[in-house]
C-alpha cells in the first residue's frame, strides 16, 4: 500500500479532470469498438488511478481495491457495446464500480469474513466505532500522519453506503453534484443531503482531528 | 480539492463544519495503483468476458438439457394420457351393493346395476366415431336416486361420481359393511339372537296370529311337536313355560320351550312338551 505517493494523485487528477485537453473518453470508446487495443489503454491509464482510489477509500482494502478496479475495466471493456454516449463515460465507470463494491460488501457481510483492516467497517449507522484514545508519546510527523490517514480511512469505511458513496466522490474524487447524483441515480437535492449528512457524521468521529 | 466547486453550487448549503470535513477527506493521500495494473486488466479480458457466478459449476448442455427433459416427460404423460382416455362404454357396469346392516341380507339379495339414464352418461360425450350400441351409457343412475342425491352430494374432493352424489352408497366386496358396528362374528351372532314369539310357535308347529291381544293359533301342522302334544287350532296360546304371551315378546337362542299354557274353550289347559 502507498500512500504516500503525492506525485501520482495529482496527475491522475489532472488526468481524469481535464480529458477534453486531449481525446474526448467517447472517441477512445469508439476506437475500442473498432479494435483500437491502444485506446482502451489510454481508458484505463485515465481511470485506473481514480477508480482505484475511490474503491480503496470505499472498502478500506488496497488489495481488493485494486482487483475490484480491474475487474471494473473488464465489465467496461465488455460491456462497450452497450454503452450509450449520451452521459458521460465517467459517470458511467464509476457507477460500475459503486455495484461491484457494494456487491462485494454484501458478500463479505454473508461471509463474515471481517479482516483486521475491515474490523471497524459496519453497515449499520448504529454500531459506535471503538476509538480509543491515543495517549502514546508522539514519534516522528510521519507516523502521526500515517496514524491520521488510517483513522480517517476507517472513519469513512464505516459510513453506511448511502452516506460513503457520495461523501467519497465528493470529498476525495472531488466530483460535481451533478456528477453524483447521475452515478448515484439520485435527485440533486437527495444526493446534497446525503454528503450532508455524511460529513455530520464523520465530523462526530474526527472531532480531534478537526 | 473540490471544495471550491462546492461552494460555487450552494455556498448556502454548508457550514464551515462540512467545509472542514471536505478538507480533511481532501487531504488524504492518493494510493497509486500496481505497475502490471494494465497487464492483469488485459489478461482477464483475454480470458474471456465475466459470467454469472451462478450455476457455473454445471456445463451448460446440462444447465439446458435437465429442464427440457423434464418438460418433455410431463408434457409426454399428459398426451398419453389424453390419446388414451379409458372410455366408459369399453368399461362393463359396475354392480353398486346396497350395503345394510344385515350382512345375511346383503348376501341373498342380488347386486343392483345401475341402469343408464340420459343426463347421467358417463360414456365420452361427442365421440361420433363410436357406434350407437357403444355409445348408448352402460351406467345410468335412477333419476329419483340422482334427484334426492344432488342436493346432498359431497363436492369437498376426489372420488368418482357414485362417491361424490352419495357417500353410503360404496362399492365394496361383498360382506364387507363399513358401517357394521362390531366386527362380525358368527358365534356372537348366534348367542345375541333374540327369537320373537311367533317363530317360537311355527318351531313347534303352531301357526299364530296376534288378533286383538291374544296370539290364537289358526292350524296346527301335523305331525309336529304341538299337534302330538295335542294343541289345536283355535287354541289361545296363553303362555309358554309359564310366561305369559305378549305380541312382542322374544326368547333367547338357549330358550328350551317345555310347555304351553293355552285357553280352549273356556278353560285353561296346561300342555306339557316333554316326555
Amino acid at each position: 500500500m502507498a500512500l504516500d505517493n503525492i506525485e501520482s494523485f495529482g496527475a491522475e487528477a489532472l488526468r481524469s479532470r481535464m480529458p477534453e485537453e486531449k481525446l474526448s473518453d467517447h472517441t477512445l470508446i469508439e476506437a475500442t469498438r473498432d479494435g483500437d487495443e491502444t485506446a482502451f489503454g489510454e481508458i484505463m491509464a485515465r481511470y485506473r488511478g481514480p477508480i482505484t482510489n475511490y474503491l480503496y477509500r470505499f472498502l478500506n482494502d488496497y488489495e481488493e481495491a485494486v482487483d475490484l478496479a480491474q475487474e471494473t475495466f473488464v465489465r467496461v471493456y465488455f460491456a462497450l457495446d452497450r454503452y450509450h454516449t449520451n452521459f458521460a463515460f465517467s459517470t458511467y465507470i464509476y457507477r460500475i464500480a459503486t455495484n461491484l463494491a457494494i456487491s462485494e460488501i454484501r458478500r463479505r457481510k454473508r461471509r463474515r469474513l471481517l479482516s483486521l483492516t475491515g474490523l471497524f467497517q459496519s453497515e449499520d449507522s448504529s454500531q459506535v466505532e471503538f476509538q480509543p484514545p491515543d495517549k502514546r508519546i508522539l514519534a516522528d510527523a510521519e507516523l502521526v500522519e500515517a496514524e491520521r490517514s488510517k483513522t480517517i480511512g476507517r472513519a469513512i469505511a464505516a459510513l453506511p453506503e448511502k452516506y460513503r458513496v457520495p461523501v467519497i466522490l465528493r470529498d476525495i474524487e472531488g466530483k460535481t453534484y451533478d456528477e453524483i447524483a447521475n452515478i448515484m441515480e439520485l435527485g440533486l437535492g437527495t444526493t446534497k443531503s446525503r454528503i450532508s449528512r455524511g460529513r455530520g457524521l464523520l465530523k462526530e468521529k474526527l472531532q480531534h482531528y478537526l | 480539492m473540490g471544495n471550491e466547486d462546492m461552494k460555487t453550487q450552494n455556498p448556502a448549503a454548508f457550514g464551515p463544519d462540512d467545509d472542514a470535513v471536505g478538507k480533511l477527506l481532501g487531504s488524504l493521500d492518493r494510493v497509486d495503483v500496481p505497475s502490471d495494473f494494465d497487464f492483469r486488466v488485459k489478461a482477464r479480458i483475454a480470458v474471456g468476458k465475466p459470467t454469472d457466478k451462478t450455476a457455473q459449476w454445471l456445463p451448460a448442455p446440462i444447465r439446458y438439457a435437465v429442464p427440457l427433459i423434464l418438460l418433455l416427460f410431463i408434457g409426454g404423460y399428459f398426451a398419453f394420457n389424453s390419446f388414451h382416455s379409458v372410455r366408459t362404454g369399453d368399461v362393463p357396469a359396475i354392480p353398486v351393493v346396497q350395503m345394510t346392516n344385515d350382512v345375511l341380507a346383503a348376501d341373498a339379495a342380488p347386486p343392483e346395476t345401475i341402469v343408464p339414464t340420459s343426463d347421467q352418461t358417463i360414456a365420452v360425450a361427442g365421440d361420433e366415431r363410436l357406434p350407437d350400441s357403444r355409445t348408448k351409457p352402460l351406467i345410468k343412475l335412477p333419476e329419483k336416486r340422482i334427484a334426492s342425491r344432488r342436493p346432498t352430494a359431497d363436492t369437498s374432493g376426489g372420488g368418482s361420481y357414485v362417491e361424490a352424489s352419495n357417500k353410503g352408497r360404496q362399492i365394496l366386496p361383498r360382506g364387507f359393511d363399513l358401517n357394521a358396528k362390531a366386527p362380525l362374528n358368527p358365534k356372537g351372532l348366534a348367542r345375541n339372537v333374540q327369537i320373537p314369539a311367533k317363530e317360537i310357535l311355527t318351531l313347534i308347529g303352531v301357526n299364530a296370529e296376534f288378533a286383538g291381544s291374544e296370539w290364537k293359533a289358526g292350524s296346527v301342522v301335523p305331525n309336529s311337536i304341538a299337534e302330538h302334544a295335542g294343541v289345536q287350532s283355535g287354541d289361545v296360546i296363553d303362555a309358554v313355560n309359564d310366561q305369559p304371551l305378549t305380541e312382542k315378546i322374544s326368547f333367547g337362542n338357549r330358550f328350551n320351550i317345555k310347555n304351553l299354557r293355552v285357553r280352549r274353550d273356556g278353560k285353561s289347559v296346561l300342555i306339557s312338551l316333554t316326555h
